[in-house]
């Protein structure tokens, strides 16, 4: 098995296929549902690691976000306003949307650009890096 | 699932979790709150200030020249300073136009917030000063000005007057997320100039006619209420840095030009508009003398006007200001000092740095870097000059949206 990219809040997606979360069930949880023994020892991996993201080449991720620092900013707060924020995006997203531009699904002046240049690699890469990103945010006090 | 595979995704996890996320610095566009009923106002001092006064200690400029903060001006843009002396007012390519005052004269910024927050801006990037107080402001679709804006932004509520309606500076359906921030001069014929960007990489065929007509991709001029409209310039890609020579009074402005075609090519551009209705290249040069691949094989048309600086492909020219001032050394009397924004898919990143053009009793035109350091050693951006505007006194002001921020370059010789 090929683990995805996961990003802080994901491992909960092990679990999606049922209605009780774990954490709602407690151990029970397991034995009600007979989870085979190979996805509790990924499930139990994925939250002692729930800190941080799993990547094979993160480290690559970020040599290759020197460029979309440009318009993303180093922290992944964008300073361009056509441009969105990177940081803490779910891996999915981030990888589904540059295979849409290099697709031509989807369209923009300059991602279309950069989109046709990167790997899969390269795009699994930068998807861990940004998705690991850490954020918080501030509502609106109405 | 086979053991080997458990394995092997152990293995990817436990190196990976040694790798920690960075913390963020979510502060950055952080406001000190609202006051005095709706303004919002931008602090001063504090982490951020002191990161960027820590950055700029990396600039370098020619001996007798120090750069310092001047104001903390998030998403700053074009600038203009009022007539007074006593305010700058500066656009962003949100919906806000910043004032920036030195209250106390001590040439450093001590209070910002924003203009007129009961009036709504869209994409406010072009702000201009006649020298009789009035401010024009040009949105991507709107141009308005406000009488006496020097001493009417003290409370939320200003007088503002239409000079091009809503809806009315491009055709609505022309209207896009790109190539909309607008620059705004006003001419030794006491007409406004505003550059028009088209919203293509590359103008398709079946526009060309409705932008020749309506001055996209081009720069347009009127009166000052909006009258005799008129297009000045054809075939600019996107221009948004504009100023007219002090004593040619010709019009001399910047051209970002086309993507894709490689590292290298085509050229940046500064121009020099000696005549009304001159073309410029646009689409049938992608810039300098390169042609674009979709009018490769078209004839352009006659009289096309090359740039007096072709420019590094890509650095991003934008804001430019002549130097009229008496502060700097005799030789930056008449030069053009311009801001590069910087490369954003170079695969060498140039660009963010501050240049200076300088032209001989001929009108021919020479571009070497001023100031440089906004680019750290691991080629990303601590910092992008947008525009350059100049003070009473004679120093410089140089805006930055991507640290949102302006400096202020003065000489203090040696």
């Amino acid at each position: 098995m090929i683990m995805p990219v996961r990003s802080t809040r994901s491992h909960t997606s092990v679990a999606n296929h049922v209605k009780k979360t774990p954490a709602q069930a407690g151990v029970f949880y397991f034995l009600e549902n007979k989870v085979p023994v190979n996805k509790l020892i990924i499930f139990f991996l994925s939250l002692c690691l729930s800190s941080v993201a799993i990547a094979a080449d993160m480290a690559n991720g970020k040599v290759l976000s020197a460029q979309c620092s440009a318009c993303h900013g180093k922290d992944g707060l964008s300073r361009d306003p056509e441009a969105p924020n990177l940081a803490g995006l779910s891996a999915l997203y981030i990888e589904k949307s540059l295979v849409d531009y290099q697709k031509g699904a989807r369209h923009d002046r300059r991602m279309s650009l950069i989109a046709q240049g990167l790997k899969k690699s390269q795009i699994k890469d930068l998807s861990a890096w940004y998705s690991a990103f850490e954020l918080t945010a501030k509502v609106p006090d109405i | 699932m086979k053991l080997k595979k458990i394995a092997a995704s152990i293995a990817a996890m436990a190196f990976a979790a040694g790798v920690v996320a960075k913390e963020n610095d979510v502060g950055i566009f952080g406001t000190s709150g609202k006051g005095m009923g709706d303004h919002t106002f931008i602090q001063q001092d504090g982490a951020k200030a002191d990161n960027i006064r820590a950055i700029l200690k990396n600039v370098k400029m020619p001996a007798g020249f120090k750069i310092d903060l001047y104001a903390i001006v998030p998403d700053a843009r074009d600038m203009t300073m009022a007539p007074q002396g006593t305010v700058l007012f500066v656009g962003t390519r949100k919906d806000k136009v910043w004032v920036v005052s030195d209250r106390d004269r001590d040439g450093v910024a001590d209070e910002v917030k924003d203009f007129a927050p009961s009036l709504s801006f869209d994409v406010p990037n072009g702000v201009q000063f006649s020298k009789d107080g009035f401010l024009y402001v040009a949105e991507r679709n709107h141009v308005r000005v406000f009488p006496a804006a020097e001493f009417f932004f003290e409370g939320p509520d200003v007088v503002a007057v239409d000079v091009v309606p809503k809806g009315e500076l491009i055709p609505e359906g022309e209207e896009s997320y790109n190539h909309t921030a607008r620059v705004v001069d006003i001419g030794p014929d006491n007409k406004l100039y505003i550059s028009l960007g088209q919203p293509y990489n590359v103008a398709p065929p079946e526009k060309l006619d409705l932008y020749k007509k309506t001055g996209i991709g081009g720069i347009i001029r009127m009166d000052r209420d909006g009258k005799n409209r008129e297009v000045y310039t054809y075939g600019v890609r996107n221009s948004v840095g504009q100023d007219f020579h002090p004593k040619t009074g010709e019009l001399w402005w910047t051209d970002n030009q086309v993507d894709g075609m490689g590292d290298d090519i085509p050229p940046g551009e500064l121009n020099r508009q000696t005549k009304a209705g001159q073309h410029f290249g646009h689409p049938w040069f992608g810039g300098g003398k390169t042609r674009t691949n979709e009018y490769a094989k078209e004839t352009p048309p006659a009289g096309i006007v090359h740039p007096a600086v072709s420019t590094t492909a890509h650095c991003a020219d934008l804001g430019m200001a002549f130097y009229s001032g008496n502060q700097f050394p005799k030789k930056y009397k008449n030069a053009i000092f311009s801001a590069q924004h910087g490369s954003w898919n170079r695969t060498e990143p140039c660009g963010a740095r501050v240049m200076v053009t300088f032209i001989d009793k001929d009108g021919k035109a020479k571009m070497e870097p001023f100031a440089e350091g906004w680019m750290n050693s691991n080629k990303e951006y601590d910092g992008r000059p947008m525009s350059i505007t100049m003070m009473k006194d004679g120093s410089m002001l140089v805006s930055d949206d991507y640290a949102g921020a302006i400096y202020k370059i003065s000489y203090v010789g040696s």
